[in-house]
């Protein structure tokens, strides 16, 4: 079925060894435990008939060749690289084998450290492999494949056509997984482990020419003043290079010396130093102008690219990575590349001009001195590669003690009606002197460590200065060498240590930039959108009818949150979604506005996938009215308007007054204009729900969907909120969640979540009768109303 | 709101230790025979896995709802025991950190390459200390990128060159 199928050669020697035919296998995974809990590589694969598995058999002689095996291996591009040979040889034998007719179903247990795969076979179960938690993505895509393939055909439900499923639908197949099911957790490259297994960039092995190209390439309009930047730069630090040698060679040996070329003419000497000066602070000035300017635009274009990529981002992206997190590394990534911009870039040049520059002069006065001033070099650069990383990372950790200090003062004072309510002050003083302490442990370190090696670094950089005083002494007294030459050769030297030194961080500060760059490229570049087709169905009036064949979905991968999802909603039907919370059903109203994509099976609007329907077109006729109105900073208009920009005033009264929100609203001081949301007017959890409620209104969608619209509001608002939804629902095909059962009489029909499941389906008095899952929620609830209202 | 009487929220349901007989099945899961019940597959959950590893461990059915607590393992016979400290073991599964060979900090993570309990193993944490949890004493839970946990005793009983490769960040 699939030849591409990438199998270890050791492990095709043991298929050979044990008589199976390679080009039979049709899907093979790796993992990583052995019974023990050992780390021992196997594998499990599957052809027509057999389930095998194969593990590693020897344990490690005490000297294995790692490095060898690896690039040998690495460049048959086989899966070796997934294993760690000091655990255990490459041997590899058949440990188990199960014919596909007597298992029922392989399934991925995720525990919290590792993974099983547990076997049906006939009615028990049976752990086949354990793995580690990296291992999950790639264990349940087979467990998966392989269960599709146990399972006889199902008859498609309803009567829709073949080519009706959408990508990805007719169960899960072997064809190309999503990323991160790669067989690589490796490098290629230099063998580093990737640090995120589902995001497959070395970060060693990126192409950073490449990326700086493109991060140049991002800014086409700022070439011109970005080149005059570098070459005023260039001239600037040749013009550096030209004092010491102004100072000591030409003033001391030519001016003040009798017989020199220039004696005596101090004047024209001032006169030019002056000037010299002069031009190089006129240079400086236009710099500075051009860069601050250049810069800023660069960062102002490179942050509104990333949020508008992150706009454009799918749901589900924000769901793997937190958004604070998120919005933090934008903008020190940003601010990163500012520093590439702003700093590194003329550091780089300058320091490499001057290097250069010091050296070529420093040669053509005298090679012999020049080579004298190279003897300390190898201690410095000993110092700054060894001991000055100890320094950067204490310099971190004062960061992260400071900033730990900081939580414990922000905590206790935000908390401090708790704190005083429970009397504990002196648990909070104590707290803080502990982080307090540290602080001070650390601080200490830094000023003890930073006192040794700077001085030392110091006396060691004198120590060529002292050479030079010495050898070069020696030569002026001897004639070899001009007093002026020695001035100039002191003057050069000063100005060779600290380029080296900043040009040893280049490295580092080059990889973090363009790692920095990566990542932005990757927000931008994500294919993390919900795509769209490039000719989308066009559904100018929705009718509203609903249709989930076999849906399945999960958030992260291998636990599914919906599964087996069917259902068929007529137009203008009221569904009520019930169940425990954690049952699936924000996630299923989730699904049908398309706020993420289906993992299997689909979902059509009239009879189309809603992947194939334009956005413009789900957006403009599904409403929602979620649990938690967010309003935006602005005026009321402004947030009624949301998703209607262009409503006229009458539109917004009309809509507020269905919602039971206009009489509310012309009580405040400036009515539809009140400022709201941050710094803003606060509302009322009632009120920010009608004002929500208008939003859809306005919107006057075809679908509805209703998210605990009443959820935390007192029982008067809910009467006025309660009304204003039965007009809305009003020939709309809705879904609606609610914690109350009891708001949900009205719905046509009921459907019951449990588990990620539909489990029953049917009016309330029919639910009732069945005497099921609905009718012990109701009686539940109905009994702790009935306490409350006893009780309050 | 569950289905449930409101008393049964508050009363804690400790498993009798001569009732309730655990054993690993053939296939490798954990069993119970509570009683004249037997639950074919349990699950177990530590309410408290860092502090009372063998104290307060939730007993729960496949569907999820809890059967019972364990109140301390130790209560129970030899064999029961043994089951649910393999249980536990595979659960909760965290190789100790016996060795480290390699920390190198790059490109804002960590790579690591130590020796375990279990074999030696290469991984990779986020950036400076994020992957790294004090979980009380000397004590540190090592979380790397993939969700893997990792686990050193006591960080001072580590040998020198382990420790120093550990130091910059606890």
């Amino acid at each position: 079925m699939d030849h591409d199928i990438e199998i270890p050669v050791f492990v095709e020697k043991a298929m050979e060894k044990s008589g199976i035919k390679r080009d039979k296998i049709r899907s093979i995974v790796h993992s990583d435990l052995d019974h023990l809990g050992d780390f021992r590589a196997s594998w499990i694969c599957v052809d027509d008939q057999w389930l095998y598995i194969f593990s590693q058999t020897q344990r490690s002689g005490p000297q294995p060749k790692l490095k060898r095996i690896r690039r040998k291996r690495a460049s048959q591009k086989q899966l070796v690289t997934e294993i760690d040979l000091r655990n255990f040889t490459e041997e590899v034998e058949l440990t188990a084998k199960y014919e596909l007719s007597s298992l029922a179903e392989l399934k991925c247990e995720y525990f919290v450290g590792s993974i099983a795969v547990i076997a049906k076979i006939g009615d028990e179960e049976q752990v086949l492999v354990r793995g580690s938690k990296g291992r999950g993505a790639e264990l349940n895509t087979f467990c998966r494949s392989v269960s599709a393939m146990l399972k006889p055909k199902k008859e498609s439900k309803f009567g829709f056509g073949p080519g009706f499923g959408g990508p990805g639908f007719g169960g899960p197949g072997f064809g190309p997984g999503r990323p991160g099911h790669g067989k690589e957790a490796r490098c290629p490259t230099c063998g580093r482990l990737y640090p995120d297994p589902f995001r497959r960039v070395c970060p060693n092995c990126i192409d950073k020419g490449t990326l700086f190209k493109r991060v140049l390439s991002l800014t086409p309009r700022y070439k011109k003043p970005l080149i005059a930047m570098i070459v005023i730069m260039f001239i600037s630090s040749l013009m550096g290079l030209v004092t010491p040698f102004m100072s000591g060679r030409v003033l001391i040996d030519e001016v003040l010396t009798p017989g020199g070329r220039y004696e005596g003419k101090i004047g024209q000497m001032v006169l030019l130093t002056v000037g010299i000066s002069l031009l190089s602070q006129i240079l400086r000035i236009i710099y500075g102008r051009i860069n601050s300017g250049v810069t800023a635009e660069i960062i102002y274009d490179l942050k509104r690219m990333i949020f508008s990529a992150m706009q454009r981002l799918s749901l589900s992206f924000y769901n793997k990575r937190q958004t604070g997190s998120l919005m933090n590394r934008v903008n020190s990534d940003a601010m990163d590349l500012q520093f590439f911009f702003h700093d590194g870039l003329p550091y780089f040049i300058v320091n490499s001009v001057q290097i250069i520059g010091v050296l070529v002069m420093l040669l053509w006065m005298n090679w012999r001195l020049t080579l004298l001033v190279f003897i300390p070099i190898p201690v410095i650069l000993l110092i700054i590669y060894k001991i000055l990383p100890n320094l950067w990372k204490l310099h971190s950790r004062r960061f992260r003690t400071n900033a730990a200090l900081n939580s414990v003062v922000n905590d206790s004072l935000t908390g401090i009606r708790v704190v005083k309510a429970f009397g504990k002050e002196d648990q909070e003083i104590d707290r803080f002197n502990d982080r307090n302490a540290r602080v001070f442990d650390v601080q200490m370190s830094i000023g003890r460590l930073s006192s040794t090696v700077f001085p030392t670094m110091g006396f060691i950089m004198g120590l060529g200065q002292l050479i030079i005083w010495g050898v070069g002494g020696w030569d002026v007294i001897t004639g070899r060498m001009s007093f002026g030459t020695l001035i100039s050769f002191t003057g050069y030297l000063g100005m060779l240590y600290q380029p080296i030194r900043q040009m040893t961080q280049i490295v580092d500060w080059w990889s973090s930039c363009m790692n920095s760059a990566q990542r932005i490229f990757e927000i931008i570049d994500s294919s993390e959108h919900l795509t769209y087709p490039e000719k989308p169905v066009r559904l100018k009036k929705i009718k509203g009818h609903v249709v989930a064949r076999d849906v399945e979905f999960g958030y992260e991968e291998g636990i599914p949150v919906l599964q087996e999802i069917n259902f068929e909603v007529q137009p203008g039907e009221m569904i009520g979604l019930v169940g425990h919370s954690g049952a699936g059903k924000s996630t299923m109203i989730n699904l049908i506005a398309r706020l993420y994509d289906v993992t299997n099976g689909m979902i059509a609007i009239d009879g189309v996938n809603i992947k194939d329907i334009a956005k413009e077109d789900l957006n403009r006729q599904i409403g929602m009215v979620l649990q938690e109105t967010f309003l935006f900073h602005g005026s009321i208009m402004d947030n009624i308007a949301y998703a209607k920009p262009d409503a006229s005033p009458a539109e917004i009264i009309r809509a507020a007054k269905i919602a039971n929100a206009h009489d509310f609203i012309m009580k405040l001081p400036d009515g539809y204009e009140t400022v709201i949301g941050r710094k803003g007017l606060d509302l009322s959890g009632g009120e920010r729900q009608r004002l929500a409620i208008a939003r859809a209104v306005l919107l006057d969608p075809r679908i509805l969907i209703l998210d605990e619209a009443t959820a935390n509001i007192d029982t008067e608002t809910e009467q006025l909120i309660q009304a204003a939804l039965e007009k809305l629902v009003e020939g709309r095909t809705t879904f609606a969640i609610a914690h109350r059962l009891s708001t949900l009489r009205k719905a046509d029909r009921l459907f019951v979540f449990d588990k990620g499941r539909i489990v029953e389906v049917g009016s309330h008095d029919e639910l009732l009768e069945k005497k099921g899952v609905y009718e012990k929620l109701f009686t539940t609830q109905r009994k702790a109303l009935e306490l409350t209202a006893v009780g309050g | 709101m569950a289905a449930k009487e409101l008393s049964e929220f508050s009363n804690i349901n400790y498993l009798d230790p001569k009732e309730a007989i655990f054993s690993i099945s053939e296939g490798g899961l954990l069993s119970l025979q509570l009683g004249a019940t037997f639950y074919r597959k349990v699950d177990l959950h530590q309410a408290f896995p860092f502090s009372l590893e063998h104290k307060f461990i939730s007993v729960r059915d496949e569907e999820g709802e809890e059967i019972g607590i364990i109140k301390d393992v130790a209560d129970f016979s030899a064999e029961s025991r043994e089951a649910i400290l393999t249980e536990l073991r595979w659960r909760y599964y965290a190789p100790i950190i016996t060795r480290i060979l390699d920390v190198k900090d790059e490109f804002g993570h960590l790579y690591w390459d130590v020796e375990t309990d279990h074999g030696f193993r290469k991984f990779v944490t986020r950036a400076r200390d994020e992957g790294i949890y004090p979980i009380g004493g000397r004590r540190l839970l090592i979380v790397d990128m993939t969700g893997n946990r990792y686990e050193i005793e006591d960080y001072h009983r580590l040998d020198a060159r382990s420790l120093r490769f550990l130091e910059p960040y606890i």
